[in-house]
C-alpha cells in the first residue's frame, strides 16, 4: 500500500528537528557515560591485547598476536574455561530450575509471601567476601558446622574437606554461588508468574487439565520472555564467576576451580602481564557473547514455536 | 494551576546546568596551582609529646624542625600501622615534616600503588611488596637508588646479609637497573613453628625438635598417631618452604641461577626438594591432607584452636600470635631440617620484610629520604621491635634480651640466610604452588610439576 507523504510546513519541519534535538540532548549524558566507561575501555582493552603492558610503566610496544597465541596454546586457561562452562551448567540448570521452583511455591501460597519474598532474596544482598567467609567457616574440615553437624548426627563417613578435595571442591563452591545468587532468579520468575491471567488456569481447569499440564501448556509458554532473560543473564553472571572462587579457593585445589576471570586477574595484577590478560579478556568475551546471542536466538525460536 | 514548561526552557537550563559544573572545575585548573598550606609546627618539646609506647624513638630525628613539607608513607601491613602512626607522630612532632600514613589494607595495596603510578600521584613513600612484584615500579623510575646514600654510610644501619638481599646487580634478570630501591627496618626468616603440648601428647620431647629430615616425618607420624594435624604450610609458602629445603643440595649460586632461568627446575635437587610433599601425602601426616590453605587460616588453627602440631610460617606470624592468642606463649619454633644427603648446609630463605621505596618523582624527595633513613636509626627499629614485634636490620637495634625465645629463633636464623639476589617470578610461584597442590591430590607429577615451572620460567 503506498503512503502518501504530507508535505510539512516550515515551521513543522523546525517542531520536528527541535523534538529530535531534546531527545538526542536527553539521549547525550547517557551516551557520553556508556562512550566514556564502556566503549573507551572496551577498545582500549582490545587494543591493549595487541601489545605488552607491565602495569606501571609507560611503554606498551605492539607484538602483533603474540598475546593470543599465548593464551591459545595456554592450557591453564582452557582448564579455566572448562570449569567455568560446569560453573555455567549448574548455575544454569540447578540455580534456574531452583529459583523457578521456589518461585512456583511462593506464587502457589500467597500465604506468608512477604516472608519467603524476603528470605529468598536476603543472601543476595550480602557482600560476595562475607558470603565467602561464612561459607569458609561452614564448609571448615575441622570446626566447621557442615561437618560437625555431620558428626553429631552419626555421619562421620559423609565428612569431607569439602574446599580441598578435587571431587568436592568445585560442587561445593557452585553451591554456594547458586545459594547467592538464586534470589535474582526467584524474583524475576516470581514477577512472571503474577503476570500469567487466571482465566487461562480456569479455563484449563476446567477442561480438565491437571498440575503438570497446566504448567507445561500455561506457565512454561507464558514464561518464556522472562526465562530467556533469566537464563541469559545467570548464564552469563555463572560463566563470569569470580568474587565466590576467590574468597573460598583461590582457584585450588591445584587448578580444580580456576576460572577465567580469577585467571585474567592473576595474569594482570599479579603477574603484571596485561596484555596477555587482555588477550584472554577478548577471547573470553566473544565466548560469552556467542552464547549469548545463540542462547537469545534459541529462546526466540522456543517462543515462537510454543505460541504456534 | 498547571506548570508549563517549554523544551526550550528545560534544554536552556541543562546546558546552563552542564556549563557551571563542567567549566568550573576546567577554569580551576586553568589556574594558578594552590600551594598546599604548610602544616602547622607542633609546639612543645618533643619529649613531653613523646607517645608511651614509643619512649626510645626519635633521638636521632633531624635537628631542624619547621620545615614545610609533607609526606605520605603508603603503607601495607596492618601489623606494622601502629608502630608507623606512632613514629610518624613523633616524626612530625620533632622535625616539623608532617608524615601521613595512608594504610589502604594489604588486599587493596597492590591495586592502589598501581593507581596511583598511573594517575600520576604516587607517594613519597611507599612499601616494597615482593622483590618480583616490584620491578615495573623501578623500571619506571618510582624508585629512588638509594645505593649511594648506603655507601656514604646509611648501611651500618642494616646487616651485611639484609643490604646483599636489597642490592639489584648488574645484568640481573629482570633488567632492573643496579642499585638498591628500597631500606627495609624488618629481618624475615622462615621457620617450623611447633606446640610443645602436641608433642607432649604424641608422646614426643618437645625439648628436642626435629633435627633431620627422618626425625622430622617421624614426629609427624606421631602427631598423626595422637589424631593431631601433622604438616601445615600455607599455600603462598610452599615455594618458600622448597627454597630453603633446596639448599641442602645447592648452593646460593645455583639457586640463584635456577631463578635466573640459567638452570632448568627439572634437576635432581628440586625432585628431592617436591618429594618430601609426596612422602608426606603417603604418610598422610599433611594437615587436613591439601596445601590449599591461606595463611591466617593457619595461624587461627595453631595459635588459636590449638590443633596443628608443625606449622612453617615466617616470623610476621608471630606478631598474628601476639595480637590474637596473647595468653597462648607456649610454642616454640625449629629450623627446617637437614638431609641425611645433604651436599650443603641448609640455609633459610629470607630477606628484608617491612621498608620504604622513596619516590624520586615526589614534592619532598630530601625529606622523605631523610625520613626513611630516621626509620632505620636503631631508636625507631626498637619501637618497631617492641610495638610490631620483629626482628630488626639493624645490628644495633637486636637486643636478645628483649625479644621472645619464638623471635630469637627466627633472629638466629639470619646468620645463615640464603644469599640469593634473584628472585622467583609470580609464575613460576604459581607453578609450584599449584604443582604441589595437585601432587597432594595424585592429579601430578614431580617431573610435570618442574617441567611447568620451566615452562613458567620461560614466561
Amino acid at each position: 500500500m503506498a503512503v502518501a507523504r504530507v508535505a510539512l510546513s516550515p515551521g513543522a519541519r523546525a517542531r520536528r528537528r527541535g523534538r529530535a534535538l531534546t531527545g538526542y540532548a536527553f539521549l547525550a549524558p547517557a551516551l557520553a557515560l556508556i562512550g566514556v566507561f564502556t566503549l573507551l575501555p572496551f577498545l582500549q582493552g582490545v587494543l591493549l591485547s595487541f601489545q605488552t603492558w607491565d602495569g606501571v610503566g609507560r611503554d606498551t610496544p605492539f607484538v602483533g598476536v603474540r598475546n593470543y597465541e599465548r593464551v591459545l596454546g595456554d592450557s591453564i586457561f582452557w582448564v579455566s574455561m572448562r570449569n567455568a562452562a560446569l560453573f555455567g551448567l549448574v548455575g544454569f540448570l540447578a540455580g534456574n530450575a531452583l529459583s523457578l521452583a521456589m518461585a512456583l511455591g511462593v506464587n502457589a501460597a500467597p500465604r506468608g509471601a512477604t516472608f519467603y519474598r524476603i528470605a529468598y532474596y536476603l543472601p543476595g544482598v550480602f557482600s560476595v567476601v562475607v558470603v565467602g567467609m561464612m561459607f569458609a567457616w561452614i564448609l571448615q574440615p575441622t570446626v566447621g558446622i557442615l561437618n560437625r553437624t555431620l558428626v553429631a548426627l552419626g555421619l562421620e563417613s559423609l565428612k569431607h574437606n569439602w574446599l580441598s578435595e578435587p571431587a568436592t571442591a568445585l560442587p561445593a563452591v557452585s553451591g554456594v554461588y547458586v545459594w547467592y545468587h538464586w534470589g535474582f532468579g526467584f524474583l524475576l520468575f516470581l514477577a512472571g508468574l503474577q503476570g500469567v491471567p487466571r482465566e487461562l488456569y480456569e479455563a484449563a481447569s476446567i477442561d480438565g487439565a491437571g498440575a503438570w499440564q497446566r504448567f507445561r501448556y500455561i506457565t512454561w509458554p507464558q514464561l518464556t520472555p522472562v526465562t530467556t532473560i533469566v537464563t541469559v543473564l545467570t548464564l552469563l553472571a555463572a560463566l563470569q564467576i569470580f568474587g565466590t572462587v576467590q574468597v573460598l579457593t583461590n582457584g585450588g585445589p591445584g587448578y580444580v576451580t580456576e576460572v577465567p576471570t580469577l585467571r585474567i586477574y592473576k595474569e594482570g595484577f599479579q603477574f603484571n602481564r596485561f596484555g596477555v590478560a587482555a588477550a584472554m579478556s577478548v577471547v573470553f568475551g566473544t565466548i560469552l557473547m556467542t552464547l549469548s546471542l545463540i542462547q537469545i536466538w534459541l529462546g526466540r525460536r522456543i517462543g515462537s514455536s510454543e505460541v504456534d | 494551576m498547571t506548570l508549563r514548561i517549554s523544551r526550550r526552557e528545560v534544554l536552556r537550563d541543562a546546558f546552563g546546568v552542564a556549563a557551571t559544573v563542567g567549566i568550573g572545575p576546567i577554569l580551576a585548573a586553568c589556574g594558578q596551582p594552590t600551594a598546599p598550606a604548610p602544616p602547622e609546627v607542633p609546639k612543645g618539646k618533643p619529649e613531653e609529646s613523646k607517645p608511651a609506647a614509643a619512649p626510645a624513638a626519635a633521638t636521632s630525628a633531624p635537628s631542624k624542625p619547621a620545615s614545610a613539607a609533607e609526606i605520605v608513607y603508603l603503607n601495607q601491613s596492618r601489623g606494622q600501622f601502629k608502630a608507623m602512626s606512632t613514629l610518624a607522630e613523633t616524626y612530625t612532632q620533632q622535625s616539623g615534616v608532617k608524615v601521613t600514613i595512608d594504610s589502604p589494607g594489604p588486599v587493596d595495596y597492590p591495586k592502589k600503588l598501581q593507581a596511583a603510578s598511573q594517575a600520576g600521584n604516587m607517594p613519597d613513600a611507599y612499601y616494597a611488596i615482593g622483590a618480583a612484584d616490584m620491578t615495573p615500579y623501578y623500571k619506571a623510575g618510582f624508585a629512588l637508588n638509594l645505593k649511594p646514600e648506603m655507601d656514604k654510610g646509611w648501611k651500618k644501619n642494616f646487616q651485611p646479609v639484609i643490604l646483599d638481599l636489597l642490592e639489584w646487580r648488574e645484568n640481573n634478570a629482570f633488567g632492573v637497573p643496579p642499585g638498591i630501591y628500597h631500606a627495609a627496618w624488618e629481618a624475615i626468616s622462615f621457620g617450623i613453628l611447633y606446640n610443645p603440648a602436641l608433642f607432649e601428647k604424641a608422646k614426643l620431647d618437645p625439648r628436642k625438635p626435629p633435627a633431620t629430615t627422618q626425625e622430622f616425618m617421624d614426629a609427624l607420624k606421631a602427631l598423626k598417631g595422637a589424631g593431631v594435624g601433622g604438616f601445615a604450610v600455607a599455600d603462598t609458602n610452599i615455594p618458600q618452604f622448597l627454597q630453603t629445603y633446596a639448599s641442602n643440595w645447592l648452593t646460593d649460586e645455583e639457586l640463584d641461577a635456577t631463578f635466573a632461568g640459567k638452570a632448568p627446575w627439572k634437576s635432581e635437587a628440586w625432585t628431592k626438594s617436591i618429594q618430601l610433599f609426596a612422602d608426606m601425602r603417603e604418610a598422610g601426616v599433611v594437615f587436613n591432607n591439601t596445601l590449599n590453605t591461606n595463611n591466617p587460616d593457619l595461624e587461627r588453627s595453631f595459635f588459636n584452636v590449638n590443633e596443628l602440631g608443625t606449622f612453617y610460617t615466617g616470623v610476621y606470624s608471630i606478631p598474628v600470635q601476639v595480637t590474637t592468642a596473647p595468653e597462648f606463649t607456649a610454642y616454640t619454633a625449629f629450623p627446617v631440617p637437614k638431609t641425611s644427603d645433604a651436599k650443603q648446609t641448609i640455609r633459610s630463605q629470607g630477606g628484608p620484610g617491612k621498608n620504604a621505596v622513596v619516590n624520586p618523582k615526589g614534592k619532598f624527595v630530601d625529606e622523605t629520604l631523610k625520613y626513611v633513613k630516621w626509620l632505620t636509626e636503631k631508636e625507631q627499629q626498637q619501637v618497631f621491635m617492641e610495638m610490631v614485634p620483629l626482628v630488626p636490620t639493624n645490628p644495633e637495634a637486636l637486643d636478645p634480651s628483649k625479644i621472645s625465645p619464638q623471635l630469637a629463633v627466627f633472629a638466629a636464623e639470619l646468620d645463615r640466610l640464603q644469599k640469593v639476589p634473584t628472585p622467583r617470578t609470580g609464575p613460576v610461584n604459581e607453578a609450584l604452588i599449584k604443582g604441589v597442590q595437585s601432587l597432594l591430590l595424585k592429579e601430578t607429577t614431580i617431573e610435570q610439576v618442574l617441567e611447568d615451572a620451566d615452562k613458567a620460567q620461560k614466561g
